[in-house]
């Protein structure tokens, strides 16, 4: 089966670099990717089993991302943890209620986000995406 | 002096202003106006000399300034005074009293100032305030995410003394991660305030989101959070940011001050012309002494019992606010000991 792949795409370099030592110490391999650009070119180049994705990016925010990637035959299978901050996760929620059955695999968790909160939510993400599959 | 000798030799100078002034008499006739004042009130050429200013100047709100700071013999001051003709100009007035030599009113000096201007830069100050909040939330939210990690053990095992000190960091930074939350919710509040943004609004879809982003904070306390939620409910005029602030803050006190293991019950009905909100939790109650203050701002219970609550006193206020401009009330019963139940009633017009 072999260890399982997370892109992480957001712009805050402390944040990027803590969120992979927790990832990677729970045995994810962690790609990261530091705007929407090259966000979207890394989930080609690294084929990730998931996308962390942070709502507020320079140029390309997280929701056009997020709205490219499930558009596309190839990835919008890919589960999408959207990263938002308080209060905006409240408008975050259009896709999960917008888009029905693609965005099942999706989830949001607002910033300032605890290491077992996050970890939880991708752990459940790849749950439902594995039991989608069978 | 006649009047119009008057005007003429002041002319020039008044008329290079870029303010407008309009002079009356003690019985409130006009007896001057610059250029400015005349584009500003939509005064007719020289046909208002001499005229009372409630003949001539159309709006009443500046008209009954005038006619206040004359009789009452004391200057006044506000701001935006609306044209109602060109109602994009905003003026602020200041009416002067004139007084002779012996202290008797002679008449009034209004200075007309355009705040166009100053709106605009009032516009800017509050966005200012807003990104720079929303500026010192990233690191704010990497710093507290690195303590985490630490503390965790993730990168080694730590000793005591370097334990003790790591979560004071962490508890000083949820600290300042709450401040600026809240100074962003006040943000929010002091431009719904003005209810610059009003949409109709689907309460239950609003409590639905909050409860979505509160309930990992009640799982962790194993606090039990409830919701129920009457069906085809009215939408409600108002401001989106500002009813969202009013549900996560009272649903989050209610939280914050219920040990673990209790109870935190949200209602939504509609009861009368009023969409009825309740949020009762089995928290540790509010004294009397306390709940008087509870809706002002910073306000906090400071003893024994809540020194160990994180917050900035502020959730009350932003929710007071919310509630007053959209013509709400808010009530509170509590019991130490027991818990607390708030009851927001809104319009549903």
């Amino acid at each position: 089966m072999g260890r399982k792949k997370i892109l992480l795409i957001d712009d805050d370099i402390d944040f990027v670099e803590a969120t992979k030592i927790i990832l990677e110490s729970k045995s994810y391999d962690v790609a990261v990717a530091h705007d929407g650009k090259e966000g979207l070119k890394k989930v080609n180049t690294e084929r990730p089993n998931l996308i962390i994705l942070d709502v507020m990016m320079p140029e390309i925010d997280g929701y056009e991302v997020c709205a490219k990637l499930k558009s596309d035959p190839q990835y919008e299978h890919i589960p999408v943890l959207l990263l938002t901050a308080v209060g905006e996760a409240i408008s975050s929620t259009k896709y999960t209620l917008e888009m029905g059955m693609k965005l099942e695999a999706d989830d949001y968790i607002p910033k300032p986000v605890e290491p077992a909160a996050l970890v939880e939510r991708v752990e459940n993400l790849f749950r439902i995406s594995t039991e989608k599959n069978l | 002096m006649p009047h119009r000798i008057i005007k003429e030799s002041l002319n020039p100078i008044l008329d290079s202003l870029a303010d407008g002034i309009l002079v009356t008499d003690a019985k409130g006739n006009i007896i001057l106006y610059n250029q400015k004042a005349e584009t500003m009130l939509g005064l007719r050429g020289a046909d208002a000399l001499g005229q009372q200013i409630q003949d001539h100047i159309k709006n009443e709100a500046l008209v009954r300034l005038i006619n206040k700071a004359l009789s009452l013999n004391v200057p006044y001051h506000t701001e935006d005074v609306c044209l109602i003709d060109s109602g994009d100009i905003k003026l602020r007035s200041h009416v002067s009293l004139v007084r002779d030599g012996t202290g008797q009113l002679n008449g009034s000096v209004t200075l007309l100032h355009d705040v166009a201007q100053l709106s605009a830069i009032d516009k800017v100050k509050s966005n200012f305030l807003s990104m720079v909040s929303h500026q010192l939330k990233s690191p704010l939210s990497s710093t507290l995410l690195q303590t985490s990690i630490l503390l965790d053990g993730i990168t080694g095992e730590l000793n005591d003394k370097q334990r003790d000190l790591i979560q004071k960091i962490k508890a000083k930074t949820k600290g300042m991660t709450d401040l600026v939350n809240d100074i962003l919710d006040v943000c929010y509040i002091e431009e719904g305030g003005s209810m610059t943004q009003i949409e109709p609004l689907n309460l239950s879809e609003i409590l639905e989101r909050t409860i979505d982003v509160v309930q990992p904070q009640a799982r962790d306390k194993n606090i039990s959070l409830q919701v129920a939620a009457e069906d085809n409910l009215p939408l409600i005029s108002g401001n989106k940011s500002s009813i969202e602030a009013m549900f996560l803050n009272l649903i989050m006190n209610a939280i914050k001050y219920t040990l673990s293991g209790g109870q935190v019950n949200v209602g939504l009905r509609k009861d009368r012309e009023y969409l009825e909100v309740k949020v009762s939790d089995t928290g540790i109650g509010i004294e009397d002494k306390d709940i008087l203050r509870i809706f002002e701002k910073f306000y906090r219970e400071r003893s024994e019992r809540t020194k160990h609550i994180s917050g900035t006193g502020l959730g009350l206020s932003i929710v007071k606010g919310a509630v007053d401009a959209h013509h709400g009330s808010i009530y509170v019963e509590s019991e130490v000991g027991k818990g607390t139940t708030f009851t927001v009633l809104l319009p549903v017009r």
